[in-house]
């Protein structure tokens, strides 16, 4: 990671982030950011989507979606936010890799609040068929809300995805969403 | 293959231009003991050992984990279980299709689950509360300390530096039968997850038969490590999560 500097608007919240440096490691324990945000009664969220869409200081969109990541899995954020954290995964996942889905999905599925945006994020999947690896990435936040049992997979959408199991050219793969999409038509 | 055209010799022709004469295996050896940087004196195997925390393999300890872990991993096929193939989930556009620049980089530093325990008593928490009352790893915390479990039973532990040392990186071509992130709770290890963009996500499905099995055989292989071989650092409650 290389850590730049920002415009004004993101200036306070650059200035946090370089100042977690954990030198030896060259990462930054957004943790302290975000407890300090917090203990300045600052609205971490907006803070964080704010700063992702800066793009004077882009190298530090990763670290706005680690935070706003965290603040979800703490259950601080809405809907709308869960949203927002959807699209932030979707600008960085380019960059980033396919992994930013999982860490996201994965963030998400731990809030009742924020599990059901998990739902529209599997249609859409199975609609867009995008990104590349679109098929897997739906059944894994399916497979995320029923570990996590935070949202129902609505009766219709468990079908679709039965249907959509069958598609599956690798069988390893096959199988297992085959059991997923079984699970989730149990699971209602 | 000598060892300095595998994976594990990527200071390989470092360590032959050092001293042309030496033996290029055991300049790539010394250089990847000691984290790549020489300084002084090379280490002796115990230093390197002692400063990891790894047995020497033929230590009768070290002999008798090798015997339970058989055991596990031999239940853990029989279920089903395998090693986990890698598959990077970046996509690098100068590579071969399946490459990964990941397994070309080594870590900064690493050590087995005794090394890593002894600093223990440094190391923040890393745990976070979930609102659905489940406890996690907090991808807020960094560094994000890697573990993975290798084909002889090891369980290495590294940094997640520069976000950019994962897994493979740790693996250095080892096959790998699990990974994921630690979990520190007042100096314990509270739980370990599966979370590793290489080795599950890709190939593991939430909830399935396969991870059942690998959930736990993971929570196994850390249970009777540390009671096998005395280190002393998982938490009462010591669980193994998904995610």
């Amino acid at each position: 990671m290389i850590f730049g500097g920002g415009d004004m608007a993101s200036d306070y919240l650059v200035a946090l982030l370089k100042n977690q440096v954990v030198a030896p490691h060259g990462v930054v324990n957004v943790r302290a950011v975000l407890d300090e945000l917090t203990r300045q009664h600052r609205d971490p969220t907006a803070e964080l989507v704010a700063l992702f869409h800066d793009p004077q200081v882009h190298e530090w969109r990763y670290y706005a979606l680690v935070g706003l990541r965290a603040l979800a899995a703490q259950g601080r954020l809405t809907a709308q936010d869960a949203r927002a954290l959807l699209a932030m995964t979707d600008a960085m996942a380019p960059y980033a890799g396919v992994d930013e889905y999982y860490k996201s999905i994965s963030a998400l599925a731990v809030s009742p609040q924020t599990a059901p945006v998990l739902l529209d994020f599997i249609w859409e999947r199975l609609a867009r068929k995008t990104p590349e690896d679109w098929r897997w990435l739906a059944f894994a936040a399916v497979g995320a809300l029923l570990d996590q049992g935070t949202a129902k997979i609505p009766q219709d959408l468990a079908k679709a995805l039965r249907d959509e199991a069958s598609n599956e050219l690798d069988r390893h793969r096959r199988v297992q969403l085959e059991e997923t999409a079984d699970a989730a038509l149990k699971a209602n | 293959m000598p060892f300095y055209r595998s994976q594990l010799g990527r200071f390989g022709d470092l360590g032959a231009t050092l001293t042309p004469p030496a033996e290029p295996d055991l300049m790539a050896a010394h250089l990847y003991a000691a984290n790549g940087s020489l300084v002084g004196g090379r280490p002796s195997l115990q230093q390197v050992l002692s400063s990891k925390g790894l047995w020497d393999p033929s230590d009768p300890v070290w002999q008798q984990w090798r015997t339970v872990f058989g055991n596990l991993r031999n239940n853990y096929m029989a279920a089903g279980g395998h090693a986990l193939p890698a598959r990077c989930p970046m996509q690098w556009s100068s590579f071969p299709t399946g490459g990964c620049g990941h397994e070309l980089t080594p870590p900064l530093s690493h050590w087995n689950l005794r090394g890593f325990s002894q600093s223990l008593p440094s190391r923040p928490d890393t745990v976070v509360s979930r609102p659905n009352g489940t406890l996690g790893v907090d991808e807020a915390s960094k560094p994000m300390w890697l573990y993975i479990v290798t084909s002889y039973g090891e369980i290495l532990v590294t940094a997640e530096d520069y976000e950019w040392i994962k897994h493979p990186c740790l693996a250095g071509g080892y096959e790998v039968w699990s990974a994921g992130q630690l979990g520190i709770e007042r100096h314990e290890i509270r739980l370990v997850d599966l979370r590793s963009g290489h080795y599950i996500a890709p190939n593991i499905g939430a909830t399935t038969a396969l991870a059942r099995r690998l959930l736990s055989f993971t929570r196994e292989v850390f249970e009777q490590y540390t009671r096998t071989l005395g280190v002393n650092c998982l938490h009462a409650q010591f669980d193994c999560i998904w995610a």
